[in-house]
């Protein structure tokens, strides 16, 4: 993956996690 | 425009609606059918849960009016700054809407969790159902942007459409905190 | 403006980074949030502490007015002086969904965030939304102060 450009995806990567964090959460809580 | 785009064309912008749709509605169902659990999850440091839904909320807000501008700008409709964008202002949009957005998730969890899809007043009712949109929206503009051959009116819609319902969220929520008194404000 | 669809590299990145996430959140709420052994009720709940503990001071009796009472937020406590010698304590923490109660004035224990009111001297609903009465929380005046019982 070195031609990856990490930087370029960081936000996208960011706001994906987050939303990923959340799911996850709220499947633990149901 | 060929029979074969138009075909993709169309099939995208309905694939990203449609996957708003489902954000939304997954939302407000998981909010409507878990039991209000009435407990607070965590405060975040601040002196209560509501003082962190606000400040949180505040904080996204203005963010997504520094993705107003900078989207303005970067499509060339900022008033007397037509010249294409500086480089750097593409990064700023970008990471003020991903720092807004990651804003927004402790507030909503709290909000969803142990509020519920709430119906008692009519403020509440607008704010669970734009709570509910504003991610479907979020969801399908983030999709939108990677799909080829979207009308042009779609990507200004769906973030606008995201901007105006944090907006509203602000203004039923925040705003209503703002106008208690003998809270604390932090 | 778009940036260009998709590859299946950032499809998968974009996926694992995503799942991961998740796992991560479900059992940083299994484990921590959903075993959250607060004893605040209510969506609002501070992380105001539970009533002080027997035998701990709460308040000279001097600052709690005759006819009206105190809000102790910081111990959790509501003190009400309705006639010149008799002290009650309650919960401060709404039973609405959980805000802290801003005051005791005219004649009403009040919640600042919808508006729910309590008698002083039973901690009983006198105006909504709340519908459950504030716990009683036991106090005794003690000298010149006011002790949790």
């Amino acid at each position: 993956m070195r031609d990856w450009n990490w930087r370029r995806s960081l936000p996208t990567l960011l706001w994906l996690a987050a939303a990923g964090f959340a799911v996850g959460a709220l499947i633990a809580l149901a | 425009m060929t029979q074969a785009r138009t075909g993709v064309a169309q099939r995208n912008i309905t694939l990203v609606l449609l996957v708003g749709v489902a954000v939304a509605v997954s939302l407000g169902v998981y909010a409507r059918v878990h039991h209000a659990s009435g407990h607070p999850l965590f405060t975040l440091g601040f002196s209560g849960v509501l003082q962190m839904k606000t400040w949180l909320t505040s904080a996204a807000t203005f963010l997504l009016l520094v993705q107003l501008t900078t989207a303005l700008w970067m499509w060339g409709r900022l008033p007397r700054m037509t010249s294409p964008a500086p480089g750097w202002v593409t990064p700023v949009h970008r990471y003020s809407g991903a720092v807004a957005f990651i804003l927004t998730i402790p507030v909503a969890l709290n909000c969803i969790w142990s509020l519920g899809f709430a119906t008692y007043n009519w403020r509440v009712v607008i704010h669970s159902v734009a709570g509910c949109l504003f991610y479907g929206a979020y969801a399908a503009k983030m999709l939108g942007l990677r799909m080829k051959g979207l009308p042009g009116w779609a990507l200004p819609v769906l973030g606008g459409a995201v901007l105006s319902l944090l907006v509203v969220l602000w203004l039923t929520a925040a705003l209503w905190f703002f106008t208690r008194t003998g809270v604390p404000l932090t | 403006m778009a940036e260009g669809s998709i590859s299946r590299r950032s499809l998968l990145v974009g996926g694992a980074v995503t799942v991961g996430a998740g796992i991560a959140g479900f059992f940083v709420a299994r484990d921590k949030w959903a075993r959250s052994t607060s004893t605040i009720a209510g969506a609002n709940g501070y992380g105001a502490p539970a009533p002080a503990a027997s035998g701990a001071v709460l308040s000279p009796l001097s600052a709690v007015p005759v006819g009206g009472g105190i809000v102790l937020a910081a111990k959790g406590v509501v003190l009400t002086r309705v006639t010149a010698d008799s002290v009650k304590g309650f919960s401060s923490i709404c039973t609405h969904e959980g805000c802290t109660l801003a005051s005791v004035a005219g004649g009403t224990i009040n919640c600042p965030c919808h508006g729910s009111k309590f008698n002083p001297a039973t901690g009983a609903v006198v105006h909504g939304p709340a519908t459950l009465p504030l716990p009683v929380v036991r106090v005794a005046v003690r000298g010149a102060d006011v002790y949790r019982a």
